[in-house]
């Protein structure tokens, strides 16, 4: 009797037990397998390759590009080992620049070198930049495949400051020096906050040299980062891509809507407006740009930034104007005394 | 056997077998993906030193300090020339430009004179009390700042500075073209501007900062100079007139 109950007993504690691992074994088998789709799922939209089939209506994304610069000099060069020294000259190559009989040599990223330096044909070794210097980038983009290509852009501005030997610092790479006064430590930091500031970047140019109603540029980049399209890429031709910066001399030629207050000096940043365009206008690309960044863009000494995107929307009122002239000249200066070299880097990465 | 199986299907393994085969495989997809897409093309700038030199009083205090008092052109048992000290101080600099702007509404003739520096009275000379290191200069050691605040100092001219005017209408006019027209107002016309408000421009450049570079050490420096203004053979006013003066200084390199 006790021996059937027990055999009972035990039967269903086994069952249960059975149920139990049973249970676990699925749950364990669903959950690898939903991951594994996850997994695989962005692999994919990482990896896309390239169908192809005749009289297919659609083009599928593109496999990937190289970047690639042509020229014979890059600037600063002694500087660049020390700056940053994953950066490669490049690979040599040649190609044909698309929609031209043009055949240029360059040299670009390939195989495991994914970070080339800028070439130029030209290039002056004293050349410094200083506030209202400006200039741009040309670069290609060779697309690896045939079909759509669409890449990302983002831009950034790496600042460094340089020993008695000549070897640069990175100061993104200062905050975990012990050794460093945190007094100097901030000062440099602070100068490359206002550097990455006060740098920005357009994707076309205006008129700078015109007689009247010149300005610099067209097409603000925002948040550092654009994208770059190319329909029916071809193969291994050449796409050039330019990127202009400036570092404008005054917080005029950036506020300012119009010089009607006669309190700017120099050209405007971007075209002026009425107020009557539809928006987003250039400038108001370039006002919110400053409002956004306006705690890297001006030196507050003992005021604070409250309030200030006011004072931006009215400066055109001369007491206004005087605080943020004040203000973006200090950063100025705080970047000309801290930063020696700085480097600007072009990324770019495949989008879908 | 079943105990065993049972044991190792109940326990934690599978489940951290499972856990670190995903982490595993989206480390390596994710990496991949990374490597194999993401390029950078990147070029260097140098900056520019800013300019750090300053118009300061005469030995290195707060410019506030640097005065022209008002000039009575009646007065006749008084000389007719007056200098009046002030400096060009700051982070070293081999050589630098000193520029005078000012407008021309009293014909006074301007001149600039390196200083000499008396520590007793000497004929000629302008008396000076020495104040306080400016503040602008708090990080900076000035080894030419041997006396203290408070102490007299007699001031003469030295050495003319030998600069030119870049825009007089002609030689010893004393009145300024349109030259610098534009530099100066923009893009306000001249038709609103009148002819003595439009400033005559000074300058002189490779003025060396130190008489010594070589031993000097690239320390912070101050050079004192004199600005003298001569209003001999002018003769009295009868209406007030103001002119503004600017003096400015730029390193050379």
């Amino acid at each position: 009797m006790r021996r059937s109950d027990e055999k009972k007993r035990d039967l269903t504690a086994l069952r249960l037990e059975r149920k139990k691992i049973t249970f676990n074994l699925v749950l364990f088998l669903a959950a690898s397998f939903v991951v594994l789709l996850a997994v695989i799922t962005a692999a994919w939209f990482a990896n896309n390759r390239t169908v192809t089939a005749e009289n297919a209506p659609v083009s599928v994304a593109n496999r990937g590009f190289e970047l690639a610069s042509s020229g014979s000099v890059v600037r600063h060069s002694t500087y660049w080992p020390n700056a940053d020294a994953n950066y490669d000259n490049g690979a040599d190559g040649s190609g044909q620049v698309y929609g031209t009989n043009e055949t240029v040599s360059y040299k670009a990223t390939g195989g495991t070198v994914h970070q080339v330096k800028q070439w130029l044909t030209s290039d002056n070794p004293d050349e410094a930049v200083e506030p209202g210097s400006w200039g741009s980038m040309t670069f290609y983009v060779i697309p690896k495949t045939d079909g759509d290509l669409n890449i990302r852009f983002t831009l950034d501005v790496r600042g460094f400051y340089e020993e008695d030997d000549n070897s640069l610092v990175d100061i993104s790479t200062i905050s975990t020096d012990s050794s460093m006064d945190p007094i100097q430590k901030l000062n440099y930091q602070d100068a490359l906050r206002y550097l990455q500031g006060h740098v920005f970047f357009f994707e076309t140019l205006g008129a700078p040299e015109a007689q009247t109603d010149a300005y610099y540029f067209e097409d603000p980049i925002q948040n550092g980062t654009f994208t770059y399209q190319i329909q029916n890429a071809e193969a291994d031709k050449l796409y050039p891509v330019t990127i202009y910066w400036i570092w404008p001399a005054t917080i005029g030629q950036l506020t300012l809507k119009d010089n009607t207050s006669h309190l700017r000096e120099g050209i405007p940043i971007v075209k002026d407006i009425t107020g009557s365009e539809t928006e987003p206008t250039d400038k108001s690309k370039v006002i919110d740009i400053v409002k956004t960044n306006k705690v890297d863009i001006f030196k507050y000494g003992s005021s604070s930034a409250d309030g200030v995107n006011d004072v931006i929307d009215a400066s055109d009122n001369p007491t206004n104007y005087s605080h943020l002239d004040d203000w973006y000249n200090k950063a100025d200066q705080t970047i000309g005394v801290y930063i020696d070299y700085f480097m600007v880097e072009v990324n770019a990465t495949l989008e879908n | 056997m079943k105990n065993k199986i049972t044991k190792v299907m109940h326990g934690k393994l599978p489940w951290i077998a499972a856990l670190l085969l995903v982490i595993i495989s989206i480390t390596c997809y994710q990496t991949y993906a990374w490597f194999s897409h993401q390029k950078k093309i990147a070029e260097l700038q140098k900056v520019k030193e800013p300019n750090q030199l300053f118009i300061s009083a005469a030995y290195a205090e707060d410019v506030i300090y640097f005065t022209i008092p008002k000039i009575d052109v009646s007065d006749t048992t008084k000389p007719t020339k007056e200098i009046y000290p002030f400096a060009v101080a700051g982070e070293y600099v081999n050589e630098f430009t000193l520029q005078l702007a000012h407008t021309t509404n009293v014909p006074f003739t301007y001149k600039i004179y390196e200083a000499n520096i008396n520590t007793s009275a000497v004929q000629n000379s302008v008396e000076y009390k020495v104040g306080e290191k400016w503040t602008e200069f708090a990080t900076l050691t000035f080894d030419q700042r041997t006396h203290p605040a408070g102490t007299m100092l007699y001031l003469t001219r030295g050495t003319e500075v030998q600069g030119q005017y870049l825009n007089e209408t002609s030689s010893g006019s004393k009145l300024a073209s349109n030259k610098y027209h534009e530099e100066t107002f923009g893009e306000y016309s001249k038709t609103y501007v009148q002819d003595n408000a439009e400033p005559l421009y000074w300058q002189k450049s490779g003025i060396t900062s130190v008489p010594d570079s070589s031993s000097w050490g690239a320390k912070p420096f101050f050079k004192t100079f004199v600005l003298e203004i001569d209003w001999t053979g002018l003769t009295e006013y009868n209406n007030k007139e103001t002119d503004v003066i600017y003096i400015s200084a730029y390193r050379d390199n």
